[in-house]
């Protein structure tokens, strides 16, 4: 153990650059997005993590967030573990009829102000399985959504950068 | 599913599991190709073993990571997510995508190799081969470790065997069924690996499953990359009007993928995809019994049963 912990020391990080914000991101998020609300939380922001159906895709590079080269911690971005302590429901999926209530719960459990951010394609509106029977189609018929960030699953600097444009609104 | 035309079939199928897109995209393709009576070219067999063996890495190294995870030790979680990390990357430069969805189609694969890619997939088992046998002995030799794995959330071998449980679960408890050796499939049937099994059935078991597995895959990958045939990566399918029914199988990280369809005017007219987790959920139960409730995330890790694959 001693050995990997002192090789990473001498190693340059794996840690990439920070993407730039993405500006058609920005636009759809200016309207929903108060200055009184980022002033009021600083630039910390913790995420809760919804799962409202998707085929896990989305998960896996929402986990990869939290690795040696994205590293989302460092722009104050944190994953919590209930809706109470969230400022932001990542949402991903389309909502399956059997989780639509747990959304619907999920999003008044969290304290205002808050943001919903719906990832992937199906989260906009149900994508590839749209028409489903069991599916009720994208985030925003459920709950208000403040920004979409697309992809199939996206990938983590595309994840990056949304957040990122929403921590900088 | 019922009523779409192949290629959305297929795309689906890729999507039940996201994190085994390539072998539900694998075993809904063997299943059209079984029930249409087509060839698919060698090229396509052997990129086709490629891909499912970068996935297999990629989520073994993903596992092998978070289980140390939940016992607090955060060094191997990080390692881990490193070379899991750079097996995707290599998958995004080789494949265009990385998950790899859609880069198995019915008839063949969506997109050939790159000239580069070759050599890519060399550097990376290079590094993988250098780091990872540091990481085993750091498992290996953590008494702490090992002191929350070993002999924590044992899955007996006779439930194993009941439940027909394939993939690390039935491994671990002495269940040796690997879909690749049995009913297996090409190129498997051409490629020199074997399937590592465990007695034990602890979660101790279940990584080192994993950890031999990884070993394999890489052997896998290295075969794989020297016979690499030439030619074409893709066949046609022009579904016909008759009705067909095929069967598919193919061996996912985590256990047997089985597919079973009715090709109709056209399309599919009804399809089953069963995950290999059916088998295994109901065994977590059995395994956790006893077991203290700190425990209960190895446990369930160690299993890491799919979600979305089960829920269907």
């Amino acid at each position: 153990m001693r050995r990997i912990l002192f090789d990473s020391l001498m190693r340059r990080p794996l840690t990439e650059e920070a993407p730039v914000k993405d500006e058609q991101m920005l636009a759809e998020l200016g309207a929903s997005v108060a200055r009184v609300a980022r002033r009021r939380l600083g630039r910390s922001l913790s995420i809760r993590e919804v799962d409202a159906g998707s085929c896990n895709g989305c998960e896996l590079e929402i986990h990869a967030l939290n690795n040696a080269f994205y590293d989302l911690e460092r722009f104050g971005l944190h994953f919590v573990a209930s809706p109470r302590h969230a400022d932001v429901l990542l949402v991903t999926g389309p909502v399956t009829r059997n989780m639509r209530e747990a959304l619907e719960r999920t999003y008044n459990a969290t304290p205002d102000p808050k943001w919903v951010v719906a990832v992937g394609d199906c989260a906009v509106d149900g994508g590839i399985f749209s028409g489903s029977y069991a599916v009720i189609g994208g985030v925003s018929g459920v709950v208000p959504v403040d920004l979409h960030i697309r992809g199939c699953p996206p990938q983590p600097t595309q994840l990056l950068k949304g957040l990122l444009t929403l921590l900088e609104a | 599913m019922a009523g779409a035309s192949l290629d959305t079939a297929a795309r689906l199928a890729g999507r039940t599991s996201g994190d085994s897109t390539v072998a539900y995209a694998l075993a809904f393709a063997h299943a059209v190709e079984a029930a249409m009576e087509v060839e698919v070219p060698p090229r396509a067999i052997y990129l086709r073993a490629l891909m499912a063996e970068l996935e297999r890495l990629a989520n073994h190294f993903g596992d092998i990571g978070a289980i140390c995870n939940d016992a607090s030790f955060a060094l191997m979680h990080a390692q881990c997510g490193i070379l899991r990390e750079k097996t995707l990357r290599a998958a995004q430069s080789c494949f265009g995508h990385r998950l790899m969805m859609d880069a198995v189609v019915p008839g063949g694969v969506a997109r050939d190799l790159g000239p580069s890619c070759v050599t890519e997939v060399a550097a990376l088992l290079e590094e993988i081969r250098h780091l990872f046998p540091q990481l085993v002995e750091l498992y290996d030799n953590t008494a702490s470790l090992q002191d929350r794995t070993a002999t924590t959330g044992v899955l007996r071998g006779e439930l194993a065997r009941q439940f027909g449980a394939g993939g690390y679960v039935g491994r671990a408890s002495g269940r040796a069924f690997d879909a690749r050796k049995m009913p297996g499939y090409a190129p498997y049937d051409r490629l020199d690996f074997e399937v590592p099994v465990f007695e034990a059935g602890d979660v101790n078991a279940r990584v080192w499953v994993r950890i031999r597995e990884v070993e394999q895959s890489l052997a896998l990958i290295d075969q794989i990359s020297r016979g690499l045939p030439a030619g074409a990566i893709r066949v046609a399918i022009d579904p016909a009007d008759e009705v067909r029914e095929g069967l598919g199988v193919a061996e996912a990280f985590r256990g047997d993928v089985l597919v079973w369809l009715r090709l109709e005017g056209g399309g599919v007219a009804r399809c089953h995809l069963r995950d290999p987790s059916w088998f295994q959920w109901p065994l977590l139960e059995a395994a956790i019994e006893g077991n203290i409730v700190a425990d209960f995330p190895l446990c369930n890790k160690s299993f890491n049963c799919s979600y979305s694959g089960h829920d269907l």
